[in-house]
């Protein structure tokens, strides 16, 4: 059980991680370059097997040279991927949820190219997700201990923060989204077929999320 | 709650349709105090109501009519009764305590046996009131669930001379009135000079402006219209939809045209006997705020106490106040007065496009984020956090609170301060409709929540117009209409008429000036009313202008302390280094430090300078802001904490961990900002000697290995403590000892 001292430890243990962070975020453009081709190719890769569905794009402005993605899972159980590198944006999706396995695979394929990488997520959700549920649901796939070592950062605030007040109270506006922030409709939007309104949602979510780490977060946290 | 609940809720506002009548009250004192030329010892008033019990007539009749099931007899009663109390006790009484010289020289008491209400009003130092103010006490008391008793019973003694028996002078039973009749009003008879009023055609113009606030071309802006609706022989009543010359019913805002014609205008106005419009703050399809609203009413015993012109002096002072600050310390165009029509005003301003959004039940403005209360405004959807109308309201509120906090005393009529006893200004204004103070002058900014106002209409009991104050060159209320005899004439409907034919057009086409979302954001500024707004947010509306004048003074500098550090981060957290308009920002926070009346201000200027010039991090930036945050904050309210362990305490510290814990807490924030003084000091290298500056560079060092001694410590929970760390703990109380007594002196050279 823990008392306080333990908490203190823990509370010091935490200022650590930020510090090795800070040393560790660091990155050269060589190796931010080559994450992103392997996704690339493991994105193109996946298309071609026809289970799993994929959108991507570019942005106009790159992220500064950190050695940091940004994620987001939308569905229940996920059924669709979302995530920014460098100034790319894949969205990796399923329209069946019986190809959920097949999805599952491709993100354990994307995560063990970035284990060097730091991945900014807006929730609890992605970490629970990945550590305590994903390990469980891959039976086939050989190392699930890339799960414990992922590097995952939530860069809310406090508990339930929402996207929207956290961009308002940095002064900046809030991205269209067709769902009205409203992610439990998300499983309804599925069964209607309406995958282009989840993308367009998650698309929100991850522009959002990487303007609240870029003003917020990192402006924080970096000495 | 249950369905009988309900149900007895809606039999109860049924059997509310008498009231009854005081005036044979009002007559009793004014004779009392003509006939006895030498003013009496004491004056007793005796009001008894009875309760209506199962047998009473009222009961019965309900019973009869099938409404009210004979098991539920009993249990209305005992409601009815609960109704009479709570209305007399709680409120009544409370509020009329408020003011020192009613208290002083007067006795209220409240009794209830069984059915039967007795208050006694027990009133000596007569030489102190006067008639109408000894009625307007008594008349306080004629409460609405009076109506649901069979009789009410006065009885007035008086006692000629100190220690004589009281003799009873008027003893009688009140006259039922129907509730809802009232004795001035416009009905169906004055149809004809209503209809004239309208005619003319710069009337339709005025209105239309308020209908269609973005212009007659921007038809999708149009506001949410209610009108009165002329009755026989009652008030006006309130309605939306009209009957059009088709025969069909709609409601207004749709019938309402922007090009519709005169004639066909008219044409609605007389099928449907309309009175008067009230445009609504939002629009009808859109749902946005188009207007901010601030509506100054005084209370029915003020009413019935003072006579009109010193009511209307209150009121105007008052108002050119509130005009003031708006002006002056906000920055703001000046507004729109507009008499109410009976004996209030109304101060309006127009709301640029976009100015509020809360499209994701969010509103827009960055600086609600420094707000205390954080979590209960998140967790509460109407609160300003997620509603722009509520946003709106509390804005005005905290105008009005920074005004009737900073009215100079001589802006009060004299009568008033005189007769009523205030001892202090801010008891004479409530911002809420549920505040226990019945009796001062309401500052309603209720209408902003989406609710409506009346323009440029006749009143439906005063039949006066609700015409513009202004006098339209200098924005400055006309000196004419601040007498209310004046004011009188100039808002009746023919002096309105005549001065249209006559072409003063420039007296009644004025519209509300319009404010922007820089000006809002102006509002939201730690050095302007921020803290006011946290302080409305902290102990709500109804309770902000309960406070007294230490914990008043007390909450609002704490608020601007805390604002001003929170605002300050939150502004450069929003700021990009790289940015090109950098340099306007750096100034406007300059500008934001020079103003402030933090005591470190020298420190922080030098902070920030570092920040912008000296490539400083954010994260040390926010390390340092905090440190002075918790050093002025020490200065400012605690700084009988930063004296030196006495032996009692230091003792204490041993038994009590409550105790110590707090003072492991304070010793880290005093560690904090002494490392960031020493810090800034020893960047004056020039200025400090060298003999100061070697000693405070040891008492660095001396602090950082010390503090490493703070970690060994694991005195959280334990109530033992270890010999070793006892040795420790003393060296620790030694640094404490030593940073207090330096903190004590930077805060005197930071002065």
């Amino acid at each position: 059980m823990l008392n306080n001292d333990n908490r203190k430890d823990l509370k010091d243990e935490k200022e650590l991680r930020k510090l090795w962070m800070n040393f560790s975020l660091q990155g050269d453009l060589k190796a931010i370059d080559k994450a992103v081709s392997s996704v690339e190719s493991i994105v193109s890769s996946a298309k071609e097997g026809r289970k799993v569905k994929a959108r991507q794009f570019e942005l106009k402005e790159r992220f500064p040279p950190y050695k940091c993605a940004i994620i987001d899972l939308e569905g229940d159980a996920p059924k669709l991927f979302g995530i920014v590198i460098s100034n790319r944006v894949y969205q990796i999706f399923v329209t069946d949820e019986n190809y959920l396995l097949d999805l599952y695979e491709v993100i354990w394929k994307i995560l063990n190219e970035l284990i060097d990488f730091y991945l900014f997520t807006f929730s609890n959700y992605e970490a629970r997700f990945f550590k305590r549920i994903l390990p469980y649901k891959l039976k086939e796939t050989g190392d699930k201990t890339l799960f414990q070592t992922l590097r995952l950062v939530n860069v809310q605030k406090r508990d339930f923060e929402g996207l929207v007040p956290a961009l308002y109270s940095l002064d900046e506006s809030s991205y269209h989204d067709p769902l009205l922030r409203d992610s439990k409709k998300i499983e309804l939007h599925f069964k209607k077929k309406n995958y282009f309104l989840i993308l367009e949602h998650n698309k929100s979510c991850l522009l959002s999320t990487l303007k609240i780490v870029r003003k917020r977060y990192l402006k924080l946290n970096l000495i | 709650m249950n369905f009988y609940d309900t149900n007895l809720q809606y039999l109860m506002s049924d059997m509310l349709v008498y009231s009854y009548d005081f005036e044979p009250v009002k007559e009793a004192i004014k004779n009392i105090f003509e006939e006895i030329h030498i003013i009496p010892f004491e004056l007793v008033i005796i009001l008894i109501a009875k309760a209506p019990t199962i047998e009473s007539s009222l009961i019965q009749r309900f019973c009869d009519e099938g409404k009210l099931k004979s098991f539920q007899k009993r249990e209305i009663c005992v409601k009815i009764k609960e109704a009479i109390k709570g209305a007399l006790n709680n409120e009544l009484e409370s509020s009329i305590n408020r003011f020192s010289k009613i208290k002083n020289c007067s006795k209220i008491k409240v009794k209830s046996n069984f059915s039967e209400f007795r208050i006694a009003i027990k009133v000596h130092c007569l030489q102190k009131f006067s008639p109408k103010m000894l009625f307007a006490v008594v008349n306080h008391f004629n409460v609405d669930p009076f109506g649901y008793c069979d009789e009410v019973e006065v009885i007035v003694s008086v006692a000629r001379t100190e220690g004589a028996t009281l003799e009873p002078v008027f003893e009688e039973k009140l006259p039922k009135l129907p509730g809802v009749e009232s004795k001035k009003f416009a009905s169906l008879e004055n149809k004809e000079s209503v209809l004239d009023f309208f005619r003319c055609p710069e009337t339709k113009e005025i209105l239309f402006s308020h209908f269609f606030p973005r212009g007659l071309d921007n038809d999708r802006m149009r506001t949410e219209i209610t009108y009165d609706k002329l009755q026989g022989d009652i008030v006006a009543q309130k309605r939306r939809k009209v009957l059009l010359p088709s025969g069909e019913y709609e409601n207004l805002h749709d019938a309402i045209t922007p090009y519709i014609s005169h004639e066909k205008f008219l044409q609605i106005i007389d099928i449907n006997d309309v009175l008067g419009f009230y445009p609504s703050v939002r629009t009808a399809k859109t749902q946005e705020i188009v207007t901010a609203i601030i509506d100054i009413d005084v209370s029915g015993f003020l009413r019935t106490s003072f006579s009109p012109s010193i009511i209307w002096n209150l009121v105007i002072s008052l108002t050119e106040e509130i005009v003031k600050n708006l002006t002056g310390f906000l920055r703001l165009p000046p507004p729109l007065v507009v008499f109410s029509g009976s004996r209030g005003v109304h101060i309006t301003y127009r709301l640029a496009e976009d100015l509020v959004n809360s499209d994701f039940n969010y509103v827009n403005y960055s600086e609600l984020y420094l707000l205390p209360s954080q979590k209960s405004l998140v967790k509460n959807k109407n609160s300003l956090m997620h509603n722009k109308f509520t946003f709106v309201r509390n804005l005005m509120q905290a105008i009005l609170l920074y005004t009737a906090q900073n009215i100079p005393r001589e802006r009060i009529p004299k009568t008033i301060r005189d007769r009523l006893g205030i001892t202090r200004i801010m008891d004479l204004f409530t911002l809420s409709v549920f505040s226990r103070n019945k009796i001062g002058v309401l500052l309603d900014t209720s209408s902003n929540n989406s609710s409506v106002f009346r323009v440029f209409s006749i009143h439906p009991t005063t039949g006066l117009v609700s015409i513009p104050l202004l006098d339209p060159e200098t924005k400055r209320i006309r000196t004419e209409l601040k007498t209310y005899s004046n004011l009188k004439k100039a808002s009746k409907p023919e002096t309105v008429i005549e001065n249209l034919k006559a072409g003063k057009k420039e007296l009644y086409y004025q519209f509300p000036p319009e404010i922007n979302r820089d000006q809002i954001k102006y509002l939201l500024r730690p050095d302007t009313l921020l803290p006011t707004l946290s302080v409305i947010v902290r102990f709500s509306d109804r309770w902000a202008t309960e406070r007294s004048p230490w914990s008043m003074k007390f909450w609002l500098e704490m608020y601007r302390l805390n604002n001003f550090y929170d605002y300050l981060i939150a502004k450069l957290l929003s700021l990009e280094r790289s940015d090109r308009k950098i340099g306007t920002s750096y100034q406007e926070i300059v500008a934001l430090i020079d103003k402030s009346k933090v005591k470190t201000k020298k420190f922080v200027r030098e902070v920030i300078d570092d920040y912008f010039f000296r490539n400083l991090s954010f994260r040390a930036l926010k390390a340092r802001l905090d440190a002075f945050h918790d050093l002025d904050f020490y200065a400012s309210f605690k700084f009988a904490e930063l004296t030196v362990l006495s032996p009692e305490r230091f003792e204490r510290l041993f038994s009590n961990f409550r105790e110590r814990n707090a003072f492991f807490r304070k010793f880290r924030s005093f560690f904090n900002a002494t490392l960031v003084l020493l810090g800034q000091y020893s960047r004056e290298g020039s200025i400090i000697a060298p003999k100061t500056r070697r000693s405070l560079e040891n008492l660095s060092n001396r602090a950082w290995f010390l503090s490493e001694k703070v970690d060994l410590l694991k005195l959280a929970n334990n109530k033992d403590i270890k010999l070793v760390v006892k040795k420790n703990f003393v060296q620790i109380s030694c640094l404490f000892n030593l940073l207090s007594k330096f903190l004590q002196e930077a805060i005197g050279r930071a002065k």
